[in-house]
């Protein structure tokens, strides 16, 4: 009876164990090979920076892989005849194509980027320089030099950022930096169209004073704010250039007394003033405020646009003491002291004397 | 007596086949492995040593993945002992990534203390210079636009200490260093208009 119970069991031990193996051989293989695909794309897919330049389609990828793993442990605790790695083959199918697309998406995305980056660097480093070299002379409102300081520095923070290869950080930082710049140049440029609508008038004066000097055969003077000039005609020609400093807010017409403004006009010189007479080594004494001035001072009194007790200020001369490279007058023409010698030896009372912004124009001085 | 012998050795070999089928894939190193992992996230390898993390980070999923496929095969087919090593290899991975990126943290923070205290005393040297600088009518507008201008650095100062508190040091490296630059130039300005202005 022992013997019987002894090999009923060990019969069922064999049959349970040839079945297992049976099981073992046929049942479904897990898909290796698709599984190290997916991981190398992903890995791919990391090393291109997926997660920061196509976030998105990383975000799914990395889920996606959590659940294919976790279909894989749940398939694989199954007996192994009862496993199915259909499912699982889909979901690693799906995981490495969204790999490779973050992959490809990271590798355009942060080409374009660098490449994005590079170029408006270069451009804003250009602009950062001209509006330095070219508006920052000019007479501008601290509000404006303010944002332009803190453009500058929004700029190099993103020069600091792209060297580290913090991509994101630098792109989001030039976006901000284009927009300040952008601003910050409307408003000078919007100031200087306003300047320049006087443009005309201007060039009638000077070609008025070019031929009146042809004309009488005399010396006349022009005085051209916007390039810091100060010109010496003989019969119509130029004959000396000297390098002039102006008043502190030059841009405009000098509207009153204080205003720190240098008139623009047609005037002439009503006195030489010799260095004993003058804390400016020489002067030039000119007659504004003119019959012009006057008129303007008045209907702007009319007006409102200038307050009742304003007063129209004079005194206004080209005078040495200059050469500071930078302006600090208080409405006249600074020129060197040489200079302010050549040109005290050169004309009379009488001369003629205009005053312009510009002789070129606005177009063609910032383009 | 003899089939008695012979049955009692197959079944126990049996047993045996069949016990070691069972064989369970090595949770304990994975674990280990994964909390080593998170570890180096934690310590924020993945933005101080982003490549040396990316590496380790594909090469863990890599072994789970081995260790699955592992798990897929037929029982006399399993073998952990490679995947236990790469397991232990990531966990010393890890471990040296931690101290690496906390090593990087630091140099940062470090250099970043350093940068703030630099362009605190710029500042406070720039506006010394401010008022040694010629202050006739020439000077006047130009100092008020570098007023202006140290107005702005003073606001980036604070702006980088806000950073700093907050453990953005890469961010705040950024900010500083550009602030030190302008601070440096207008040094330079301040410098070059009162050597102008004792020559004359």
């Amino acid at each position: 009876m022992r013997k019987i119970v002894f090999f009923s069991l060990f019969l069922v031990v064999i049959a349970g164990s040839v079945l297992y193996l049976t099981g073992s051989v046929y049942a479904p293989k897990g898909p290796a090979k698709e599984a190290h695909a997916m991981e190398k794309s992903i890995a791919f897919a990391r090393r291109q920076g997926a997660s920061k330049y196509a976030t998105k389609e990383f975000t799914e990828c990395i889920s996606l892989h959590r659940k294919t793993m976790a279909e894989w442990r749940a398939q694989n605790q199954l007996w192994i005849i009862r496993r199915d790695y259909s499912q699982l083959s889909n979901l690693i199918a799906q995981t490495t194509e969204i790999a490779v697309l973050a992959g490809k998406k990271a590798i355009e995305k942060s080409g374009s980027m660098k490449q994005f980056i590079e170029e408006t660097q270069a451009h804003l480093i250009e602009r950062d320089k001209y509006f330095t070299e070219k508006f920052r002379v000019l007479p501008l409102e601290m509000k404006t030099l303010k944002n332009h300081s803190e453009a500058h520095l929004l700029l190099k923070e993103a020069i600091e950022a792209s060297d580290r290869g913090d991509l994101n950080s630098a792109y989001k930082k030039l976006i901000v930096a284009y927009e300040d710049f952008s601003e910050l140049e409307l408003t000078v440029r919007k100031k200087l169209d306003e300047y320049f609508e006087s443009y005309p008038v201007w060039d009638k004066w000077y070609k008025h004073t070019v031929n009146k000097s042809k004309e009488n055969k005399s010396y006349a003077i022009v005085v051209d704010k916007m390039a810091h000039e100060c010109i010496l005609l003989k019969d119509g020609n130029v004959v000396g250039r000297f390098e002039a400093e102006l008043s502190l807010n030059w841009i405009g017409h000098k509207r009153q007394q204080g205003d720190m403004a240098t008139p623009e006009g047609v005037y002439k010189i009503t006195k030489k003033i010799n260095h004993r007479n003058t804390k400016y080594h020489k002067a030039l004494l000119i007659n504004y405020p003119n019959d012009n001035d006057i008129l303007n001072f008045e209907k702007s009194i009319r007006e409102g646009l200038l307050s009742s007790s304003a007063k129209i200020g004079g005194l206004i001369e080209i005078h040495g003491d200059g050469g500071k490279g930078k302006d600090w007058t208080e409405g006249c023409v600074a020129l060197a002291n040489s200079d302010i010698d050549k040109l005290y030896a050169m004309v009379n009372t009488g001369t003629p004397v205009t005053i312009v912004g510009s002789l070129i124009p606005l177009q063609e001085l910032f383009n | 007596m003899k089939n008695k012998i012979l049955f009692s050795v197959l079944t126990l070999g049996l047993l045996v086949v069949l016990a070691t089928g069972c064989q369970k894939a090595p949770q304990v190193q994975m674990d280990l492995a994964k909390a080593a992992v998170d570890s180096a996230k934690n310590a924020e390898a993945d933005t101080y040593i982003a490549a040396e993390f990316n590496a380790i980070q594909d090469s863990l999923n890599m072994v789970m993945t081995n260790i699955e496929t592992i798990n897929s095969q037929s029982f006399w087919k399993r073998n952990y002992k490679p995947s236990i090593a790469q397991l232990d290899a990531i966990v010393v991975a890890s471990n040296a990534a931690v101290t690496n990126a906390v090593a990087k943290k630091e140099e940062v923070k470090a250099k970043v203390e350093t940068s703030l205290t630099e362009a605190a005393a710029l500042l406070a040297e720039d506006q010394a210079l401010i008022l040694k600088a010629p202050k006739g009518k020439e000077g006047k507008a130009a100092l008020e636009a570098i007023q202006q201008d140290l107005t702005v650095i003073e606001a980036s100062i604070a702006e980088t200490t806000v950073l700093f508190n907050e453990g953005k040091y890469m961010a705040a490296n950024d900010k500083i260093s550009a602030a030190i630059e302008k601070a440096n130039s207008i040094k330079q300005e301040l410098n070059d208009a009162i050597a102008k202005y004792k020559k004359r």
